[in-house]
């Protein structure tokens, strides 16, 4: 008999849509560390040592340390919390203008449920130039919203906090006509200081960043009611797909 | 933080809107409301405040100015009215602050109070958000603090020695027992307010036994007081010890709201306690907060906003700002010079190394009364750039299009097992210690799990992959598993070979499990990529409970086609049919043998024997109605 076709896995589908529709916006696709050290996820991201902020974060932390190259002190590693750590590494070596996303692995320390995996999958943008504002990123995120979902969308900003950008905004997505909306996802403006210590102008240069999570996405397309599913190794769940 | 409504009506001359109307408000302005639930005559808001907003809005006083500034409704504020007793509080104590992690410290005697039962409007108020009542002493600086977002305290005079207080770091470990009854040992670097004996109060966490205000108190000391938010952090982490207070001071109260606090304590324990409120209150303030100014422009908002707000309506905002939260304003040419409230730390330079104090954050202070979702969309002008290919990106998905071509499906496995290169300081349990140094352990346990289940796929091989980060002493690289369990005589180990060759990949392969290293792996461009595999499909219950396989073959006339079969049985058998399967078909003497594979399964019970048996006959009965049809 012939060869049947096997399956991608639901959150593959979604990358591979993510691929499609921000190649299609402009914008380069970068990837980075699971590992990461305290600075790039933290403290390069104005989240300091003993600052409150961390709370938003719980923290797999490693046994291991590693040296510091300039420093030569051992650093605290982490499993990154978010794919931020990424608009670092990225703006260490890049010069605005650019427009990049980062789909990646994410961790949290935390019991696990329907809604909550201490692993899961996160997409992080940042656009960064000379005039690029909010009301811009509420033009590109309805766009790609609009196309993953493959419906006429509304979204609206309302104010959040996320220590590196400023300001910082929660985005609600719905159909329009429908009277709930759903919080989908955080954004803002970069915050200056992190532009600065990457020695890029902030009175030049500023820009959105942007992170969404790809399970909550897939979840929310497909009707999946748990995180759990996606890490279970079960076809049950992608033969389906 | 847990608003009750009628609370935070008593700070209004005006009626405040309902409900439902300032839970939209304040989320859409100021921070999100979790949720808004009836209880009894009041509604409770429950709020997030997260850490930018901490400074001033963790108390009904902050959330009034808030919501008032935001409906425009007349306040109601606290006037600080009681009578002050002309001794002096340094008669009867001394304060000595010997640490710099205390920004601001304020003492106050009151002498012959009365402690009995709170007044029922002050029980109400602390029932309305879960808190308990003790006696009015001891609610009303629980009440304080509720109201002010300022912790604040109160000791038992006379079980101070000497009267005298010290506020200092921990030297050597010392235990204290907290009001709870709770014994700590507190270590070097630990704030406490002490005597000259013995530690009084974790500085900032919690009040201690020896000082406590019980009924036959009859002297007390107020007090105020305002530390470094991180040593409060560490300290509260240490200990384990988490309180409304620590929540509080560790993200920042600033030390001017100290007073404001003391004022309102003192008026409501002179009030509600009948005690003698001495004029003076010791107050150690070595660093007042500075004066500090944000110049903004309208266009430095509209530049970042991408909105066209002009003067005037920057004016309105402004204005409402100085009403209602004490920011002052005055043009100056084009741009506006505004002073930033003493207690918005958020808007004010941080000494720690954190930043805070930019144009920005008055920008989205502005902004969020503006309101974000007035921003309108608007696509990026003159936006020059040329995106790479991710050349690594090209080939992992590229080599996902190849193997599910080839039959494979795809799989995603824990990062965290028992064994591996790398540990974690916190695991989340012992069976999760490590990263994965293989993707082995993973891919066997879903073959394993896919093997049991390969009926409902209508497989006879489980083919799967996953694609994922390995970890080692040193790296994390991306690795390709491919693991199988073939049947009908086919070798797992020659055809898993064949797939690696085809790849041009070298890897291992053990125990059906074939791994290779793919981190230096790259294609060239997208182009080729399906961009196609979602269906619209909706995700499916998967069942609990076991599933039934039944066969069954039958000869038909040879003008019938296995689909027409199918759908027979398919119509028959309904909802617990959860595959099906040609597995045989030839033709003899001008009739055709078609032999199916069945799946049973429910979603709601464990199908037994019998009701397989009793379905299959449903099905053999409607089948051999058709004339020429038999079942063998």
């Amino acid at each position: 008999m012939e060869e049947k076709r096997g399956h991608y896995h639901p959150l593959s589908i979604v990358g591979r849509d993510i691929i499609r529709i921000w190649s299609a916006l402009g914008f380069e696709i970068a990837t980075g560390p699971e590992i990461e050290t305290e600075h790039y996820n933290f403290d390069a991201l104005n989240i300091p040592d003993n600052h409150p902020a961390r709370d938003l974060w719980d923290t797999f932390w490693l046994k291991s340390k590693i040296k510091n190259q300039k420093t030569k002190i051992g650093e605290n590693l982490l499993l990154r919390t978010h794919t931020s750590p990424m608009q670092v590494r990225y703006m260490e070596n890049n010069k605005p203008p650019f427009a990049i996303i980062v789909p990646g692995k994410t961790f949290r320390y935390e019991a696990t449920d329907a809604t909550h995996e201490a692993q899961f999958h996160q997409l992080e943008g940042l656009m960064v130039g000379e005039n690029i504002n909010l009301s811009n990123f509420k033009a590109i995120i309805l766009k790609f919203f609009e196309e993953f979902f493959g419906e006429k969308k509304e979204i609206r900003l309302r104010p959040s906090y996320f220590p590196f950008v400023e300001p910082g905004v929660e985005v609600d997505l719905r159909n329009p006509g429908e009277k709930k909306w759903l919080e989908i996802m955080g954004a803002g403006m970069v915050h200056p200081k992190v532009l600065e210590d990457l020695g890029i102008n902030h009175n030049k240069f500023q820009g959105f960043a942007f992170g969404m999570g790809l399970d909550r996405l897939a979840m929310i397309k497909y009707g999946i009611p748990d995180i759990r599913l996606f890490y279970s190794g079960d076809l049950r769940l992608v033969d389906q797909f | 933080m847990r608003i009750s409504y009628n609370w935070l009506q008593d700070y209004f001359a005006d009626k405040l809107p309902s409900p439902e109307e300032l839970k939209e408000k304040l989320s859409l302005h100021a921070f999100e409301i979790e949720s808004l639930e009836k209880k009894g005559k009041d509604y409770i808001l429950e709020a997030d405040i997260l850490p930018n907003r901490a400074h001033d809005s963790l108390g009904y006083i902050g959330l009034a100015r808030e919501a008032g500034l935001l409906f425009e409704k007349k306040l109601k504020l606290p006037e600080y009215k009681y009578e002050k007793n002309s001794e002096k509080s340094s008669d009867y104590i001394s304060l000595d602050v010997r640490t710099s992690l205390v920004r601001r410290a304020m003492k106050r005697v009151v002498l012959n109070v009365s402690v009995r039962e709170s007044p029922e409007w002050l029980k109400e108020r602390l029932f309305s958000i879960g808190q308990r009542a003790i006696n009015n002493v001891v609610d009303i600086t629980n009440f304080v603090m509720w109201e002010t977002g300022q912790p604040v305290h109160a000791f038992d005079f006379d079980k101070i020695t000497r009267g005298q207080i010290i506020i200092r770091e921990v030297s050597d470990a010392e235990k204290i027992t907290t009001l709870d009854g709770e014994e700590y040992v507190l270590k070097k670097g630990m704030l406490v307010i002490s005597d000259p004996q013995k530690a009084l109060d974790i500085a900032g966490i919690k009040g201690g036994a020896s000082s406590r205000i019980d009924e036959k108190t009859k002297n007390i000391v107020l007090s105020v007081c305002s530390f470094e938010p991180a040593g409060i952090r560490k300290t509260s982490a240490a200990l384990g010890l988490k309180t409304d207070a620590s929540y509080r001071f560790e993200r920042d109260i600033s030390p001017e709201k100290t007073k404001e606090a003391m004022e309102r304590l003192s008026e409501l324990i002179a009030k509600n306690a009948s005690g003698r409120v001495l004029s003076e209150t010791i107050d150690v303030y070595p660093e007042p907060v500075p004066d500090f100014e944000i110049d903004i422009e309208a266009r430095n908002l509209n530049k970042i906003l991408g909105t066209s707000i002009a003067d005037s309506e920057l004016e309105k905002i402004l204005s409402s700002l100085k009403k209602y939260s004490g920011f002052d304003w005055q043009r100056k040419g084009n741009s506006y010079s505004v002073g930033i409230p003493k207690e918005r730390l958020d808007l004010l330079p941080s000494k720690e190394k954190f930043a805070s104090g930019n144009k920005e954050d008055l920008v989205e202070e502005i902004g969020r009364i503006y309101g974000f979702y007035k921003i309108k969309s608007e696509e990026p002008k003159n936006f020059n750039f040329k995106p790479k290919v991710n050349t690594e990106v090209a080939f992992t998905e590229s080599l996902k299009d190849f193997l599910v071509s080839r039959g494979f499906s795809e799989v995603m496995t824990y990062s965290f097992t028992e064994r591996g290169q790398i540990e974690l300081k916190n695991p989340l349990s012992s069976d999760k210690k490590y990263l994965r140094a293989s993707l082995f352990d993973g891919l066997l346990k879903s073959l394993e799990l896919n093997k049991r289940n390969a009926p409902l796929f209508g497989l006879d091989d489980i083919k799967i992959f996953e694609i994922g980060k390995v970890f080692g002493e040193d790296s994390e690289d991306l690795s390709l598993g491919l693991a199988v369990s073939l049947k009908n005589g086919k070798e797992n180990k020659k055809y898993l070979q064949e797939i690696l060759d085809e790849l041009n990949l070298k890897g291992e392969i053990k125990d059906n499990v074939a791994l290779a290293g793919i981190g230096k792996m790259n294609a060239p461009s997208y182009e080729g990529l399906k961009f196609d595999i979602g269906g619209n499909n909706k995700f499916k219950r998967i069942s609990q409970y076991p599933f039934v396989l039944r066969d069954i073959s039958l000869w038909t006339p040879s003008l019938v086609s296995s689909s027409e079969v199918r759908k027979l049985i398919e119509d028959k058998a309904g909802e617990l049919l959860a595959d099906i399967r040609l597995f045989d078909e030839y033709k003899k003497d001008g009739r055709v043998s078609y032999a199916f594979k069945l799946v049973f399964q429910s979603k709601e019970k464990t199908l037994s024997d019998e009701e397989a048996g009793k379905i299959m006959t449903e099905i053999e009965e409607k089948l051999t109605e058709n004339k020429g049809w038999e079942v063998r």
